[in-house]
């Protein structure tokens, strides 16, 4: 039914399609590119994306204190200086 | 990621900007050490050590390097590469190690030239060569090591912003704050029953003890783990993007 405006707006005498009518193929062809933005960038996808970089950030911050903790209890020093 | 470094080396020794730099803080430290009265200058002091180069150099260094870090990605952003260089066949990680490796040579290259106060202090000494060359090597280490932490932090504020002015001023500041704020902390009365270990978390007190000439293996994980925290805060902060839209 719709197709049938599109190609009823159809200008035979000037050969072009009418404003109106192109219009209506935008917002269609804008529709269509949303969803497939829906679908390819899924809300949940992207919370998942900052839900792993926050937990990477925990672990790596727990592992840097657990590193510098146990690095407290065994330790090596070298002395480069002479007075000894 | 060495790709990234060569570009980046090669667009810093091809720019003025990499010159002034290292001549700055060549000047700095040869007129505080050997021309004006500074209280660190080692014809006042009568004694042949460099303790005052590595006094000095922390202070240069917090603006020093915030200047060579504040382009590597701030500029990218603003010109918008940064969308092409993410799309390359390399890894985030592998992008952000090259921008921190060429920015560490680059602290090296400007740091090398002052070995020759170390032979003239070693010429100078009476007797010849009384110098504790071991103790200085330590404390070139530990420069190296409060170099990387700079540049690190430096890195990752050039990645928070695509102005080169706000990512230097942002990291001089943080800089800063975990060079020396921490001592200010631990001054507190408040909090004086744990001045010593709130002390030890600054970067000062870690380089002031390597700066001793004692390497220990405390500060080395210590300088170690926090330039590893700031490359991975780099790391998110790119990726950062797929957070957005």
């Amino acid at each position: 039914m719709k197709n049938k405006d599109i190609t009823s707006e159809y200008s035979e005498t000037t050969g072009k399609i009418s404003d109106r009518t192109t219009e209506k193929m935008y917002k269609k062809t804008g529709k269509i590119k949303s969803f497939i933005n829906k679908i390819a960038n899924p809300v949940s996808a992207k919370a998942d994306v900052k839900k792993s970089h926050i937990i990477q950030l925990v672990i790596g911050l727990a592992i840097i204190i657990l590193l510098n903790i146990i690095g407290n209890f065994i330790f090596v020093k070298f002395d480069l200086t002479q007075e000894k | 990621m060495f790709t990234i470094l060569k570009k980046e080396l090669s667009s810093f020794m091809t720019s003025l900007i990499g010159y002034i730099t290292i001549i700055v803080f060549l000047l700095v430290n040869a007129l505080l050490l050997w021309g004006i009265n500074s209280g660190v200058n080692v014809f006042d002091s009568a004694l042949a050590t460099l303790n005052g180069l590595f006094f000095i150099s922390p202070w240069i260094f917090l603006f020093l390097i915030p200047a060579i870090t504040m382009k590597m990605f701030a500029e990218e952003k603003k010109n918008g590469t940064i969308e092409i260089l993410l799309t390359k066949p390399v890894s985030d990680i592998s992008i952000i190690m090259g921008k921190f490796l060429a920015a560490l040579i680059i602290v090296l290259l400007s740091v090398l030239p002052t070995m020759v106060y170390m032979i003239c202090i070693y010429e100078l000494g009476s007797p010849k060569g009384n110098l504790d060359v071991g103790g200085i090597l330590g404390s070139y280490l530990g420069l190296l090591f409060l170099g990387g932490i700079f540049a690190s932090v430096g890195i990752f504020c050039s990645s928070l912003t695509n102005s080169q002015i706000v990512a230097f001023i942002l990291s001089a500041l943080m800089c800063l704050t975990a060079y020396i704020g921490f001592d200010f902390i631990a001054q507190i009365p408040f909090l004086s029953n744990f001045d010593l270990t709130i002390s030890k978390l600054g970067i000062a007190n870690h380089y002031e003890s390597i700066s001793r000439g004692v390497i220990d293996s405390r500060d080395v994980i210590y300088f170690l783990s926090i330039t590893a925290f700031f490359i991975l805060l780099t790391k998110i902060s790119l990726e950062s993007r797929n957070w957005k839209k």
